[in-house]
């Protein structure tokens, strides 16, 4: 079943494109990454699915419902964490969590104390006085607090400290296993490739590529070194399977992609002096498609 | 419920300081009248050495000052219909604009609520607001009315001058609202606001001063509530009362349409 389902969806603002012909299918109890650098189109989706803004065209649908025309009955069951946490700075903690509470209708109390106590908040505390670490803490508290059956994130980390990013991702991992979906939109990959079961790629506005993470940073991708006898050899290497290639006197390393006979006879076909094939982080393979 | 109650705790503040300032104007205007009212002979005799369009432009002409309901009419009136005007415009427009401006609005639209609820929620924030507002002062110029003048004054007569700007203040405080899904910066709506309501009161002095100028009375709300045409006439024009409800809609209307569907930016 899926939880999110867009087809060909399409912002421009004005004359700017925001994204074009997004198409993403999140199915239940994933925590689905969505990764791209800024500008991307990663907020212009989330955005959209939040009926913040209307599509150009296309369609964005939440639970089988239409985002911008049943946007009250979706976001009733989304909690959400923005990039930028901004609350109303005459407010304390707890009149910002209890207006949250209100606005949502309802929402379990027990859950909001614990998780003020797992993030230490200081509820009493003015807002204006606050982080912007701490707003973030306050910004997960309310988007967890009425229990909702997805979450959608937007640089959900930024501003944490180590400590309690840990604390989060367990939290990531307690509702993954109470079957939340989770709709995790990132560019520090790491945390993507910690968390994440899948992932989308977004790349000027259109989505790239849609991979497990798993098959994406283990099976299609290798980061190889290969030593050549002559610097004269590494400064002529080429191969359609590597993307970037990187050439340090005559040591070649390179980011290839393909079958790993493949890669090695490609390789090979070199005549190396010596070859380091090891698997290669999110990171890498991410840049490797910009 | 939660953003009416939200906007009014926000909002209490600058309620309280507002009603409490024009109150005390009205006191602190109201002391004079006892002694405007004994040179009342003096005070004709400087009216005339104005010009006749200035002395109308004020109602002067068809007001007297040492009348109760004249000298309330030319004084605290006056600052009622303007000061309360620009009080409704900065509310009303600083519902929406405050949200976008502080980017709070993200927090708000993410939660289970429609922007029509919303808009409704914050527009009878305003309402309510307003209506304490004129509800206070009303009731303080009656009270004031009956310290200094004992027994007959024209108590009907300051009623509808007591109504009047309250439907001014309803009509300007739509015409913000609206004016703030356009222009969604505090910084920008602001001063907008603040310059219309100027605008308008110097769109009314002008319809008077020149003959030709007349046709500007449609386009002031201030003429709309003329203090001197509410005294004579005993009622409110049933024309500017069209207009004024005609206004009204067509404010709140247009700030429905456009928010439901306005993208919201980070």
């Amino acid at each position: 079943m899926s939880i999110i389902k867009t087809e060909n969806l399409t912002k421009f603002y004005g004359k700017n494109r925001g994204i074009c012909d997004v198409g993403l299918d999140v199915p239940k109890g994933l925590i689905y990454g969505f990764i791209g650098p800024n500008g991307a189109g990663k907020s212009t989706t989330i955005r959209i699915l939040l009926s913040f803004v209307r599509p150009t065209s296309g369609k964005a649908e939440i639970f089988g419902m239409d985002c911008q025309k049943n946007g009250r009955e979706v976001r009733k069951r989304i909690g959400y964490i923005p990039a930028e946490v901004n609350f109303y700075d005459d407010m304390t903690v707890s009149g910002i969590l209890r207006y949250a509470g209100k606005l949502y209708g309802n929402y379990n109390q027990e859950l909001t104390n614990r998780l003020c106590d797992l993030f230490e908040v200081e509820k009493n505390k003015k807002v204006r006085a606050l982080s912007t670490g701490n707003k973030k803490k306050i910004a997960i508290i309310q988007a967890f607090m009425h229990e909702p059956e997805l979450l959608i994130m937007d640089e959900p980390t930024g501003g944490l400290d180590p400590i309690m990013k840990n604390n989060f991702f367990e939290l990531l991992k307690e509702e993954k296993k109470k079957g939340t979906t989770i709709f995790f939109s990132s560019h520090v990959l790491g945390e993507v490739q910690r968390i994440c079961d899948r992932v989308a790629i977004i790349k000027e506005g259109s989505i790239l590529k849609v991979e497990d993470v798993d098959e994406l940073s283990e099976a299609k991708f290798k980061r190889v070194r290969i030593l050549f006898k002559e610097n004269k050899k590494a400064l002529g290497f080429s191969s359609d399977l590597a993307g970037e290639v990187d050439i340090k006197g005559s040591m070649v390393t390179a980011l290839f992609e393909g079958d790993v006979r493949e890669i090695m006879n490609e390789i090979l076909r070199h005549d190396p002096d010596n070859v380091w094939i090891e698997e290669p982080d999110l990171e890498e393979i991410f840049l490797n498609y910009y | 419920m939660a953003v009416f109650l939200r906007e009014l705790s926000r909002n209490s503040k600058a309620l309280v300081i507002w009603t409490v300032v024009m109150v005390l104007i009205c006191v602190f205007l109201m002391t004079f009248f006892p002694t405007v009212s004994e040179q009342a002979d003096e005070l004709d005799q400087l009216m005339q050495q104005y010009p006749e369009e200035l002395v109308s432009a004020f109602n002067m002409d068809r007001l007297k000052m040492s009348d109760p309901i004249g000298f309330f009419g030319t004084e605290a009136y006056l600052f009622m219909t303007l000061f309360g005007s620009v009080y409704a415009m900065i509310l009303f427009s600083g519902f929406l604009a405050r949200e976008e401006s502080e980017k709070t609005v993200e927090f708000l639209l993410s939660k289970p609520h429609n922007r029509a609820g919303i808009l409704t929620s914050k527009l009878l924030a305003g309402v309510f607001c307003i209506t304490i507002f004129n509800a206070v002062y009303g009731a303080a110029n009656f009270i004031l009315m009956e310290s200094y003048v004992p027994g007959e004054y024209g108590q009907k007569e300051l009623l509808l001058l007591i109504i009047a700007p309250y439907i001014m203040h309803l009509a300007f405080g739509f015409l913000a609202a609206m004016i703030s899904v356009f222009i969604p910066r505090t910084r920008s709506v602001y001063p907008i606001s603040i310059g219309i309501v100027l605008g308008s009161y110097f769109l009314s002095i002008a319809s008077t001063l020149t003959e030709n100028g007349e046709f500007l009375k449609y386009f002031s709300f201030f003429k709309y509530i003329d203090a001197a045409d509410i005294v004579e006439n005993l009622g409110f024009s049933t024309i500017y009362s069209i207009l004024f409800a005609a206004c009204s809609v067509v404010f709140i209307g247009i700030a429905y349409f456009f928010y439901i569907r306005k993208d919201i930016h980070a």
